[in-house]
């Protein structure tokens, strides 16, 4: 009986060494994983911060406007806005150019035709427009509202609110 | 394993009878009983740190880390990024474990060409010493290039470094930190008094939240680019621009030019740098009539049509204060302020009287000291003795300096329909509070009158302003500046202190141009109007898009046009 218990206690405990041996084997490789990824993490969030620093500085304002200006762009002008208020036909006497009236009431393009313009990126579907020589600011001349009766500036038709 | 059944056990066979053999028995079972509560023991105590975790107990194996600040990142109204902590890689070398200096100052210097190599090698030759700097604040690619050199006896730090992305923009305003990433002026210092930097041990980031400025990057960078330009074209020496929120008070932007970089902190010491918006007061001329019509009207000794004579010199003691140009015939006071009349101005003042005019500016808060987050605004000089000459000429702007920033703001109370403004650098969130009025609102109207008439009626000192569709408003002020021997004519404040759009100001713009030499009339002609205005017309033009206004194309017809994006209506 109690030969019986002893071998089953040794066993036992032998049986218990081993699950602790495994045990304890299986933590440390959990620990060295969560290490592992606790150390990802903090490269992460410092790899973060450091792109975020970056993006603002590529962003930053200094650099993107003369980029912009190369593309052709310019600060909104007056001129450029537009009311898309009411379809309005055009009231051009013989008004044969304007068959379907443009959903806009205007011709699209604010950009003053006398703008040195070149067309690239042929054989796609959009065509970009570069401006060859570039003026220090190359605002569009602004329209007169009498210059395109068909126009419906902002602040022309009655407030729609 | 000898079989256990061998060994007899002793009390059995003991030759002494049931009396010694109970009393080893009852000894057996002490010991046993005793061996058991140290078992437990040792069993509780394994369950208490198996159920509490071993996190105190946990070792980790610390990298040598330089102990730094962490500090919330700045960003603008919108989020955009003005300031943020980076951990960058310092190189430091032990002298004692380098085998070949020779070596390894060729290959540092090859891989690090800022380094100074005759430094470095005296700085390498101390063997005494076990520590050395060999470069800090290392970029990622750099620190990589220096660490596939493998060379023996150097090693990383990380250390937190306070970057600024945009470089200068708004550097005014944010200020500097130390080495240690402690903030030493402006915004970052503030940051520092209110307890929202962290002590960290290496790279750790901070958990606060970003601070959130109220000023718009696009907006500051357009005022900034606008600024240099203007002193390009008219030759000034600095300037100063603001455009402030008419009702909240929040700085949109705020441009002091000469910039100054917050990465140089041995520029700030430069008096040329100083910030003109905060920083230094300055008597800034007829800008200030408006603040003394404002005055007249709301004291209620005159209204927009009564009439002065001011063809006589205004005499104050020693002094004639005249007009440059007179017209020859007595002002309404509209007139005044459209021609800009010093006399008519003066005598405004001196009707209300010396007290009212003191009143008057305590409470636009233009006598007291001012705070803003990025610290103190420079306090305004007030004049010794308040009697009849300094009345008149604090009434066209002389004799007493103020910080633009501070005028600015009382410019905002003064067109927003009447209630006080108080600036502030960080966007605001909900309600300021009761608001607290100055002026009445009528009062206020009239004062947006004849600062739009100002710019648009062809005899206002302010035509060129016009900045078309956004219906600017203002006054311009060409101040003399004080200098060996009284003041110099040549040398002047040209200022230009409005708001846009007039009908319902938005937005208050304040513009200074420092020692400007031309005009759009040519060289010489350095009044406001001829340079300070159209420069304002041009930041107008250009930062009223990107605040989200819709320029009125014909400002007789309707009211305000709904946004392009808003539902429509039926009609």
């Amino acid at each position: 009986m109690h030969r019986r218990l002893n071998w089953l206690l040794m066993l036992a405990a032998l049986a218990a060494a081993f699950a602790l041996y495994a045990i304890k084997y299986d933590t440390r490789r959990l620990e060295a994983r969560v290490q592992a990824q606790e150390r990802a993490l903090e490269k992460a969030e410092t790899d973060v911060t450091i792109l975020a620093a970056e993006r603002a500085y590529l962003a930053r304002p200094e650099r993107l406007e003369p980029l912009a200006r190369l593309i052709g762009l310019a600060p909104i002008a007056p001129a450029q806005y537009l009311r898309l208020d009411v379809p309005t036909p055009s009231p051009q006497a013989g008004g044969e150019a304007v068959n379907v009236p443009s959903p806009l009431g205007v011709t699209p393009s604010p950009v003053a035709p006398e703008a040195r313009q070149q067309n690239v990126g042929e054989g796609k579907g959009d065509r970009r427009t570069v401006d060859v020589e570039l003026p220090p600011t190359p605002i569009p001349s602004p329209r007169r509202v009498e210059d395109a009766p068909s126009a419906r500036w902002g602040g022309e038709t009655p407030a729609a609110r | 394993m000898p079989a256990p059944a061998t060994i007899a056990p002793p009390y059995r066979s003991a030759p002494a009878g049931h009396h010694l053999e109970a009393r080893l028995r009852k000894r057996a079972r002490l010991v046993l009983c005793a061996l058991l509560l140290a078992l437990a023991v040792i069993a509780g105590q394994m369950t208490r740190l198996a159920l509490k975790g071993g996190a105190e107990l946990r070792l980790t194996l610390a990298e040598p880390l330089a102990r730094s600040w962490s500090r919330p990142d700045i960003v603008d109204r919108n989020g955009r990024l003005l300031a943020t902590d980076v951990g960058v890689n310092s190189l430091y070398a032990d002298p004692q474990l380098i085998p070949d200096l020779d070596e390894t100052i060729e290959k540092l210097t090859a891989a690090l060409p800022g380094l100074d190599a005759a430094e470095l090698r005296k700085a390498l030759s101390e063997k005494a010493r076990r520590f050395a700097w060999v470069a800090r604040g290392l970029s990622p690619r750099q620190a990589q290039r220096v660490h596939e050199l493998g060379l023996p006896g150097l090693a990383f730090r990380t250390e937190l470094k306070r970057v600024y992305p945009l470089g200068a923009l708004a550097g005014h305003m944010l200020g500097t930190v130390n080495t240690d990433n402690r903030g030493t002026a402006g915004l970052e210092r503030m940051l520092d008094e209110t307890g929202r930097v962290e002590a960290v041990q290496g790279p750790g980031r901070t958990s606060k939240p970003p601070l959130r400025l109220s000023i718009d990057i696009g907006v500051q960078h357009a005022l900034a680019e606008e600024l240099k330009q203007a002193t390009i074209r008219y030759a000034a020496s600095a300037a100063a621009g603001l455009v402030l929120d008419a009702a909240s008070g929040e700085v949109l932007a705020g441009v002091s030019l000469p910039e100054a970089d917050p990465l140089r902190p041995a520029e700030w010491l430069d008096p040329a740098r100083t910030d003109r918006l905060a920083g230094g007061v300055f008597e800034l001329g007829s800008i200030f009539k408006s603040v003394t019509v404002a005055m007249a009207l709301e004291a209620g000794t005159a209204g927009l049509d009564k009439v002065y004579d001011v063809r006589q010199p205004l005499a104050a003691g020693p002094y004639v204060v005249k007009d440059l140009h007179p017209l020859g015939r007595p002002l309404t006071v509209r007139e005044i302020f459209l021609h800009s009349s010093n006399v008519g101005a003066g005598m405004l003042a001196i009707e209300a009287g010396a007290e009212r005019q003191r009143a008057f500016l305590d409470l636009l808060g233009l006598t007291q000291p001012m705070r803003i987050e990025s610290g103190p605004v420079a306090p305004p000089l007030l004049p010794k003795h308040w009697g009849r000459i300094e009345t008149i000429t604090i009434g066209y702007g002389h004799g007493l300096a103020v910080a633009p920033l501070q005028f600015a703001a009382a410019v905002a109370s003064l067109v927003n329909g009447g209630l006080r403004v108080v600036p502030t650098l960080l966007a605001r969130s909900g309600d300021a509070g009761e608001p607290v009025r100055v002026v009445s609102a009528a009062t206020s109207a009239k004062l947006r009158e004849i600062m739009r008439l100002n710019v648009t009626n062809a005899g206002g000192t302010g035509r060129q302003a016009e900045a078309e569709g956004y219906r600017v408003g203002g006054k311009t002020g060409t101040a003399e500046m004080p200098g060996r021997g009284g003041y110099q004519e040549k040398s002047v404040i040209s200022s230009f202190a409005g708001a846009f759009p007039m009908d319902a100001p938005k937005y208050v713009v304040l513009v200074s141009l420092f020692e400007p030499q031309t005009g759009e009339a040519g060289a010489g002609r350095i009044t406001a109007g001829l340079n300070a205005a159209p420069a304002t017309a041009r930041i107008v033009e250009r930062i009223a898009p990107l605040l989200g206004l819709l320029p009125r194309r014909l400002e007789a017809r309707s009211s305000e046009p709904a946004p392009f994006d808003a539902p429509r209506q039926a009609q």
